[in-house]
């Protein structure tokens, strides 16, 4: 069975999707672009163009250049929306029968003609790139698109040769593509602002459809106006240092387009940007340069009506689904204009929590037109649906440290399993307890469950292997087990409630961890050069007993010396100072253990290997690690302050 | 026969079951080999994607070096009409600098493209406006504001160019 086609027929750019194992994949068009413009033309030799080049030759030809025809498709010539564009749009819209057409040459053509002409250029292009014939989609259209609306790009896709298997809704999709759809019972609002139109849908996710609830935006708001907002300011500035305008200059003027173009982008990962252009034109005095500086902060000031202009239509849609913006659960931003740093910070400030960002805000509407391809298709029903861990899995080792296992965002069925040791001397038992969370420190995570491993042959710390293993299976069910590898004893426990989570638990704790990430990440520092500190010790003594004689009675001083040091040090709370006297630690017993290994090889050979792995902490799993249990009953913690 | 017949059921249910497991074994056998295929395939594709990341990585580069060999161009565009022999030979270093440059980008594997008088093309050129002179050809390029560059015949940014409209065909 052939692949079906997810379409997003955008009204400015449009963009393809299939299933490729499970996942939705965007399809590059023939030109390597991951989209396509809604552009077709008919070139001066007759030629039909469609995408990149259509737009490219759209300065010189502009009464046969075709865009935006999304906004004339299945309308009727009486509707008010017609008679605005008929002032808009450069090329000839006439009447035909109730509807529309476009003059194109001498030939008059529907809307839907013209948007089969995108179509088929899609379809051809997914065929060469899957190297398959495509004859199914999945086309989606905005939400407020009516039944004629909806007949008519369906229309459209059949005279492009598909069989148009749905029509779904840009939001819905949206959703799809985050999987939301299987959030039932939750309310999410989806926030699209394309390259000249602004969207926001409520949808309403039940057990088996997802329900538009409200519609709302504008028609005439989009990425372009701020881009021409941008391309203006910068004119603008030009003529008050130069006092020449550069909007007269078609090569300045793309200089500038492309300038503005970049100086977007990179506004939203840096605080400053500099718009550099040399020899931009000239006069009698010389060539003049454009040399300009935009900060983030004066780009949000030319723009920052245009972000508040969208929350006319947000307030709108939540009253007419009769909701508070305390009711959304989720926000999806659609367009590439969403990556936009001010609007995703209005958007939070506005309803109180993160949109969603992370799939690609040009694409996710086609991943989902995907999906639901997919679903149709069979392919994702034979697909299992994986699940992750929403939060990390770990265990409490030495210090109260919470040491992770299995990392949040890891997809299950998994499991992973790490050789811990003991911190005292003769300990013939550990403590395992289980922990959820995101937070370094034991105490704040969430505990999921304890168990004791007992009957360890009492031995020096650090000698015992212990194997603790996870392992979550496809339902979400955590088996920790514990196992001596001296004796083979086991312990375990089963956790049912490890992925049970509410979404608000989650987001809480991840949250937390966020905000607590500088502090933490202080407090684990710290314990983790007390715990370094404190095994220096303990080798350091453990190593001047074995010495015996080997050792001269000065340098058994000096070792003395800067233990006393260390524990002195260790009394307070100065981690940086206690490195420092570790530190010095390290290097006395190290020049002592050189000696004792040189005067006396392999015997000493105990001693200095557990120096070693005390130190190369973060080995594999092979060898003990540093990070140890502490034992039941014992205040571990309390001991090593 | 009824005899027989009646004992003979049990088993005939049996079956049914056994079949309904080994439908159920099969399918768990399917599945399981269809994920080691879909990670097998995953490692291939993955393979594909680090040289189509490297590729689009070497493209990043390239694209923001070609603005240079533009600024270069606009600089000489603008050259100050002076037969100062010191200032032409200085010209004439800053040319050789520029030549440097655009070896280094072919090196590279980019190749620049767009020339006066080639016939418009919108798959490699993009028109940033018009003139009309009856001299040239309808549709011909009159001026290259901007090469356009292509890397392994792709073009990665179309040629800027002012074209040539005749007149008379303009209204067709």
């Amino acid at each position: 069975m052939s692949k079906i086609l997810g379409i997003d027929l955008g009204t400015t750019n449009s963009c393809m999707s299939v299933i490729e194992g499970g996942q939705p994949k965007v399809i590059e068009n023939k030109e390597g672009a991951r989209t396509t413009p809604s552009m077709t033309a008919l070139a001066k030799n007759g030629e039909r163009l469609v995408g990149a080049s259509a737009k490219r030759q759209a300065v010189t030809n502009p009464e046969h250049t075709l865009f935006s025809v999304k906004r004339l498709i299945g309308r009727r010539w009486d509707d008010p929306e017609v008679q605005r564009d008929l002032a808009f749009m450069p090329y000839k819209i006439v009447k035909h029968g109730d509807g529309v057409a476009i003059r194109l040459g001498d030939k008059e053509h529907t809307p839907e003609e013209i948007s089969a002409m995108i179509l088929r250029k899609l379809k051809e292009d997914a065929e060469e790139r899957l190297g398959e014939k495509v004859t199914e989609a999945v086309i989606t259209v905005p939400a407020y698109f009516d039944d004629a609306q909806r007949n008519a790009t369906k229309v459209a896709g059949e005279i492009a040769g598909l069989n148009v298997r749905r029509i779904i809704n840009e939001p819905t999709a949206a959703a799809l593509a985050y999987g939301f759809d299987k959030k039932v019972g939750q309310k999410i609002l989806v926030y699209d602002l394309g390259g000249g139109t602004f969207d926001v849908s409520v949808l309403d996710v039940s057990e088996d459809t997802v329900e538009v609830k409200a519609t709302n935006g504008d028609t005439h708001l989009g990425g372009d106006d701020f881009d021409r907002r941008i391309i203006e300011w910068i004119i603008a500035e030009f003529k008050k240092q130069e006092g020449m305008d550069l909007g007269k200059d078609p090569l300045a003027l793309q200089r500038i387009k492309d300038a503005a173009e970049k100086a977007k982008i990179e506004l939203s990962t840096t605080q400053q940007t500099e718009v550099n252009q040399p020899f931009i034109s000239s006069d009698a005095n010389g060539p003049k340069h454009l040399t300009l500086t935009l900060t983030r902060s004066k780009l949000e000031e030319i723009v920052g009506d245009l972000v508040e202009k969208t929350f006319g239509p947000v307030r709108s849609a939540l009253q007419d689904a009769k909701l508070g913006k305390e009711d959304i659960q989720e926000i999806v931003m659609v367009g590439g204009m969403t990556r936009m740093p001010l609007i995703q910070k209005k958007v939070e400030d506005f309803f109180g929590k993160k949109p969603n960002v992370s799939v690609n805000p040009d694409e996710v509407v086609a991943l989902g037109a995907a999906v639901q391809g997919g679903v149709l298709a069979g392919e994702v029903r034979d697909v299992l649906l994986l699940d992750v861990t929403p939060l990390s899995l770990g265990i409490e080792t030495l210090g109260s440290v919470m040491t992770v296992l299995i990392a949040r965002n890891t997809t299950v069925p998994t499991n992973k399993s790490q050789i811990f040791s003991t911190a005292a001397d003769g300990q013939t038992s550990v403590e395992i307890h289980v922990l959820q969370g995101e937070r370094p420190m034991a105490t704040d995570n969430k505990t999921l469950g304890r168990f004791i491993l007992s009957d360890i042959p009492p031995s020096s710390r650090g000698l015992p292997q212990i194997e603790v293993k996870f392992d979550i299976d496809a339902n979400g069910i955590l088996h920790v087990s514990a196992t001596d590898k001296a004796t083979n004893k086991k312990q375990e426990i089963t956790i049912t409630a490890s992925t049970g989570l509410s979404k608000d638990e989650i987001e809480r704790m991840k949250k937390e961890a966020e905000m607590h990430a500088q502090e933490d990440e202080k407090k684990r520092e710290y314990i983790e050069h007390r715990n370094i500190a404190e095994t220096m010790i303990y080798t350091a003594e453990k190593m001047l007993r074995d010495a015996g004689e080997k050792v001269t009675a000065e340098e058994r001083k000096e070792v003395e010396e800067k233990i006393t040091a260390l524990k002195q040090v260790m009394e307070g709370d100065d981690h940086a100072v206690i490195k420092k006297a570790a530190d010095e630690l390290s290097e006395s017993a190290q020049k002592v253990g050189a000696k004792m290994y040189a005067s006396q090889e392999g015997q000493g050979a105990q001693g200095g290997q557990e120096a070693h792995g005390a130190q190369g902490a973060q080995g594999g799993t092979e060898e003990p690690i540093d990070a140890e249990f502490k034992e039941k009953n014992e205040d571990k913690p309390s001991e090593n302050n | 026969m009824s005899q027989n017949d009646q004992p003979l059921s049990e088993p005939i249910q049996e079956k049914g079951e056994e079949s309904t497991i080994e439908h159920q074994c099969e399918e768990y056998l399917t599945g399981w080999k269809r994920a080691l295929a879909d990670y097998d395939n995953l490692k291939k594709t993955l393979g594909e994607e680090k040289e189509s990341l490297r590729n689009i990585l070497h493209e990043g580069v390239l694209l923001r070096l070609f603005p240079l060999v533009d600024h270069f161009d606009q600089a000489l565009r603008y050259q100050p009409k002076n037969e100062d022999p010191a200032l032409q030979n200085w010209i004439k270093g800053v040319l050789l600098v520029r030549t440097q440059l655009e070896d280094v980008l072919r090196s590279l594997g980019a190749e620049p493209f767009g020339q006066s008088g080639e016939i418009f093309d919108p798959s490699m050129h993009e028109s940033a406006g018009s003139r009309s002179d009856a001299v040239y050809p309808d549709q011909s390029i009159l001026e290259v504001l901007q090469r356009g560059w292509k890397i392994k015949e792709r073009i990665v940014r179309p040629a800027n160019v002012i074209i040539n409209i005749h007149v008379e065909t303009t209204n067709a």
